[in-house]
């Protein structure tokens, strides 16, 4: 078996699939833009913050298994290093999308933040200051994406990590939770600049978290009905399926622990937010948001059997997946063409859009995989339990 | 009960895994597996039924959860309804992170539980491993020899030639208890014989519950005070310590309290003259602040005999009882400070004395008040006055 045996496990007609939904996605968007102007930002906000958030996921799921040298994932590890790779191509697409629609903001007009007490806002959100920042962790973060998945992927085949990369993966912890959190402030929570809440930072992060182990979980659950068929066990599946439970759990900690202090304490400008969100149209979203990041896969994952089930561990990871673009288009949507939700040309575009060339993109990544060589494959070809663990 | 058993001992977790595999294809029976950490796969490769553990869990986690919910449902919303926040009563967010704790410590005390339940464990069972090291890291395999076609030799040649590094038969006397032999007889005595004494002591001290019930026509026995009755003496009670036998002590004479100006006049007219020559008025009578208090003063202490006016004209003299003198004609104008003075301190005829109730500095204000009435162009009240 040879790297390309990752594209030719997908299909031709596979690949054909994913170039016609990202250009009738395109296509679709285009037409949404010149429909409905005011809802195409959004939705180009949305998909690039969606997308960079997989591969940071894919980093940090590389700078987990580095620093706590969990090694049972290795088997799969192309997957992670693959949505790690697609970070250098999402983030400047994102960087353009934000430096577009600083315009968009609503703080970009004059006045909106006129009050006394908003000093720091005012000066924080000045727009040029907001698109060097944009620039600054999205730069951050490529140059960790490139280094930490070259890293990842010079590895030998059953060692640890190297010396470096435990260092690079540190580092990386470290400046992605500064970053991170105030990317996420900048990004999605200025889009109301008289809101603020502190869990929003840790909010996303569950999102990402959970969404990336489900996009990994379907990769591994795919990979195996094709080249890693030994490579990835039913424990490995097992592992996956009590991660997902474990962070769809997390993530809805975090969610309550956000919208409870601010039910309880009940301030008018924090409480807008979900009063907004809870009200008319949006209100059916907003509780499918919860059944479906949360009560769903828990419910479904708890019984070991599923947990090992590829076909469903494959359901509930699409519908994770589906739950982090609801998580956050109500993030976004609601902030900025407030009345009510709508589902057209835009947002179908848009969604078609990220599932087709980000399926392409993690095709080519993977590609690019040293791990898919003969030589670890046939490693993985015996014991597979007992190869996963360090030789004796 | 005992059993007869071949006790395998392995190395690594892939001999267990493969002499597992073939003691069942054998067709023997393996009466446990011992090893120091959750192997994966083993309870598949050994045949056996899934854990109900987890049920435990999910229904220990569930009962959590609800009755959680009921109990603050019942509390806050039923039995004492409490207005927090002007939040509804029966509160569905604020109730959730409660439930969700109860139901973490039901599902994880329930869970442990059921284990040590299912594994028949108690505090103070004594256990000791079947063979050194499962719990480090040997793995241990014990077969049960269930009747005479077992052949021992065949079992050990199988499981040797799965890399076991020993084997051994051992008999197990304990179905319940196969780590480790039953208890003594004589422990068992020595335990009885506590919890009979244990028995008694909770008689004794259900007995005393008895002993204390309340009989409402007596003050109860009183077994920790708990410092209600103080050692020292109460102001009226008898003192052996003082030759008058009495708590509290009259001052000694001619001693003044903290504030007190003397004043060296019996209360007799002639004192009353010998006052109004010594006596000086401290205020003078331009003196606003002391006006308006003596004005105030007059009011409230004077006015119910004298009238607001000072005519001797009060609500209570308009009821019969004998009229003052009016205090702004006659004898009154000519009198000196000090002698009305002396006249507000000890009373005169009808007049009680006003010492008790109006301080000196009030007295004097009072008389202050006094002179402007009798002066004409004067306000003959303070009614007229906001």
């Amino acid at each position: 078996m040879n790297r390309e045996a990752v594209y030719s496990c997908a299909s031709p007609k596979a690949v054909r699939l994913l170039w016609a939904s990202a250009l009738l996605g395109g296509l679709a968007l285009a037409l949404g833009g010149v429909l409905q102007p005011q809802r195409l930002w959004p939705n180009l906000l949305l998909l690039g913050f969606l997308a960079v958030g997989f591969g940071l996921g894919g980093l940090l799921q590389i700078a987990f298994r580095d620093l706590t040298g969990a090694r049972w994932s290795d088997g799969f590890r192309c997957v992670r290093e693959a949505l790690g790779a697609t970070l250098p191509w999402t983030a400047p697409i994102l960087a353009a999308i934000l430096i577009a629609g600083v315009a968009s903001y609503p703080w970009y007009r004059p006045g909106m933040l006129a009050e006394e007490t908003d000093w720091f806002k005012r000066g924080w959100l000045e727009p040029e200051f907001f698109t060097v920042r944009a620039i600054s962790y999205l730069a951050i973060w490529m140059i960790f994406a490139l280094a930490m998945v070259r890293a990842s992927r010079r590895e030998a085949a059953p060692g640890g990590p190297t010396r470096a990369g435990v260092r690079l993966s540190a580092a990386f912890l470290v400046v992605f939770s500064l970053t991170f959190w105030l990317a996420g402030t900048d990004w999605i929570m200025s889009l109301e600049p008289h809101w603020c809440s502190t869990a929003f930072a840790v909010y996303n992060f569950g999102g990402i978290l959970s969404s990336s182990l489900a996009a990994i979980t379907l990769a591994a659950v795919w990979l195996q009905r094709g080249p890693l068929k030994n490579a990835v066990t039913r424990e490995h599946l097992r592992d996956l399926g009590t991660l997902l439970l474990g962070f769809s759990c997390f993530w809805m900690y975090i969610w309550f622990c956000q919208y409870m202090l601010i039910w309880y304490t009940n301030v008018p400008e924090e409480a807008a937010y979900y009063a907004s969100r809870t009200h008319g149209l949006w209100a059916p979203l907003f509780y499918a948001n919860v059944a479906i990041n949360w009560a769903i896969p828990f419910a479904v994952l708890l019984p070991r059997a599923s947990k090992e089930s590829g076909g469903i561990l494959v359901k509930v990871s699409l519908l994770v997946l589906a739950g982090r673009w609801l998580d956050v288009y109500l993030m976004i949507l609601p902030s900025t063409n407030g009345d009510a939700p709508a589902i057209g040309f835009c947002e179908l575009g848009a969604f078609a859009l990220g599932v087709g060339a980000g399926g392409l993109l993690f095709l080519q990544a993977l590609r690019k995989s040293r791990q898919l060589s003969t030589r670890e494959l046939s490693c993985h070809a015996g014991d597979a339990p007992v190869c996963a663990e360090a030789p004796r | 009960m005992s059993k007869r058993t071949l006790v395998a001992v392995f190395e690594h977790e892939a001999d267990l895994m493969r002499a597992v595999a073939a003691v069942r294809a054998a067709d023997l029976k393996i009466d446990d597996v011992y090893a120091p950490y959750a192997v994966h796969g083993l309870d598949r490769a050994l045949g056996w039924r899934p854990s109900r553990l987890g049920w435990a869990c999910a229904l220990g986690g569930m009962s959590g959860a609800i009755f959680m919910l009921w109990l603050q449902w019942w509390t806050s919303a039923v039995s004492w309804p409490l207005n927090v926040g002007g939040k509804p009563w029966n509160s569905l967010p604020a109730f959730v992170p409660v439930a969700f704790e109860g139901m973490v410590l039901a599902a994880g005390l329930t869970t442990v539980f059921a284990l040590l339940a299912v594994a028949r464990l108690r505090p103070g069972k004594k256990t000791r491993p079947i063979v050194p090291g499962v719990a480090d890291d040997r793995f241990a395999l014990v077969l049960e020899e269930a009747d005479a076609a077992f052949d021992a030799a065949a079992a050990s040649k199988l499981l040797r030639n799965c890399r076991a590094v020993e084997v051994s038969e051992r008999v197990l006397e304990d179905e319940f208890s196969p780590l480790g032999a039953p208890a003594g007889a004589a422990r068992t005595r020595l335990r009885r014989r506590l919890n009979y004494l244990l028995l008694l002591l909770l008689a004794v001290v259900v007995a005393m519950v008895f002993l204390t019930l309340p009989d409402p026509s007596r003050p109860n026995r009183e077994f920790f005070p708990d410092m209600a009755h103080s050692p020292a003496y109460s102001s009226a009670s008898a003192n052996p310590n003082f030759p008058d036998g009495k708590t509290l002590q009259s001052p000694v004479p001619g001693v003044l309290t903290q504030g007190q100006s003397p004043l060296h006049y019996d209360a007799t007219d002639a004192e009353a003259l010998r006052a109004g020559r010594e006596l000086r008025n401290p205020f003078s009578a331009k003196d606003a602040k002391a006006g308006a208090r003596g004005a105030l003063v007059f009011q409230t202490y004077c006015t119910p005999c004298h009238g607001g006016g000072g005519l001797g004209d009060g609500a209570v003299a308009l009821r019969g009882y004998p009229a003052p003198p009016s205090l702004v004609t006659g004898d009154t104008t000519k009198m000196p400070d000090g002698q009305l003075f002396h006249i507000i301190t000890y009373g005169r005829v009808n007049m009680p004395a006003q010492s008790g109730l109006l301080s000196p500095e009030d007295r004097w204000a009072a008389i202050l008040h006094i002179r402007s009435l009798q002066t004409p162009t004067a306000p003959k009240s303070i009614e007229a006055k906001p």
